[in-house]
């Protein structure tokens, strides 16, 4: 088990949107879980589970500007050309894929199962999932706009 | 000659970025196909030969893991050559995957040139 997921977070984060949409964060910094897990106004959410040795889930909350332009980058369209659809599809999807890169670095012998990731809507509170047990919540900006992640997690 | 594709993902997104790699990797594509989970793919898969299958792992209804059992479990689907695109790198996984006839595994993030790569190396080997 790794020691400090913080660098983790940052680490992954870095490589997804560096790589996947051409996008470069600022150093990251450790925000109150709480500003993460009620989901904030103007923000689009996302919430995925994991179950294993360990349990836990991780949820991402976008600027509404920051999920557009990860749209846009990763389908090569115009921000005018990107609908809701499309970005809450690839919300969904850096979703997925940051978890999947968080996982192997906590653990790469354990075989996962991760959910479906799943959108969160406004004012709708986050609860732990039964193995969750430790949090940290970090957030990320670039041009303005900013993403915070939380990743919950427990042995089971 | 043209190769037929099938890309098995549930990601809409992701679907239209391996299909821009793959239009633009100069490898001539004939039929280019899109499940979004392996129950539609089997389905497809039982109408239409296919080259090369890209499938993805974590989707709803049907998995890529069981989709690939499916493939093996039949005398003619599991001879299609098959790439894992996907989220999940651990050891087991791909060892796993690799038990079910999988060629390569790519892992998301994927710069363009790998999915490239992987389609001369896959489909090189046929030839």
């Amino acid at each position: 088990m790794i020691s400090d997921i913080g660098d983790v977070l940052e680490s992954v984060v870095s490589e997804i949107f560096e790589t996947m949409y051409f996008l470069f964060f600022d150093q990251g910094r450790e925000v109150e879980p709480h500003e993460v897990g009620l989901v904030p106004s103007g923000e689009l959410v996302s919430i995925i589970y994991f179950t294993g040795r360990c349990e836990g889930e991780l949820i991402m909350a976008f600027s509404k500007g920051l999920a557009k332009t990860i749209t846009s980058n990763l389908l090569g369209l115009e921000d005018g050309e990107v609908g809701d659809p499309q970005i809450t599809d690839t919300i969904k999807e850096t979703t997925n894929v940051t978890l999947g890169n968080i996982l192997p670095k906590m653990d790469k012998r354990e075989v996962f199962t991760l959910s479906m990731p799943q959108i969160v809507h406004q004012n709708q509170f986050i609860p732990f999932s039964i193995g969750s047990k430790r949090e940290k919540a970090m957030q990320f900006k670039t041009n303005g706009e900013t993403l915070k992640l939380l990743f919950r997690w427990g042995e089971v | 000659m043209a190769y037929h594709l099938l890309i098995v993902e549930d990601s809409a997104s992701m679907r239209a970025v391996i299909k821009k790699v793959i239009s633009l990797s100069g490898v001539e594509i004939g039929n280019l196909l899109e499940a979004e989970n392996g129950r539609e793919a089997l389905n497809i898969l039982s109408e239409q030969w296919v080259d090369l299958v890209f499938t993805d792992i974590n989707m709803p209804e049907m998995d890529g893991i069981e989709m690939l059992r499916g493939m093996q479990n039949d005398e003619l689907l599991k001879f299609i050559p098959t790439v894992v695109i996907t989220t999940e790198g651990s050891e087991s996984r791909m060892r796993e995957a690799y038990s079910l006839g999988v060629k390569r595994f790519i892992k998301k993030p994927f710069l363009p040139e790998t999915i490239k790569n992987v389609i001369d190396e896959v489909l090189g080997e046929g030839r």
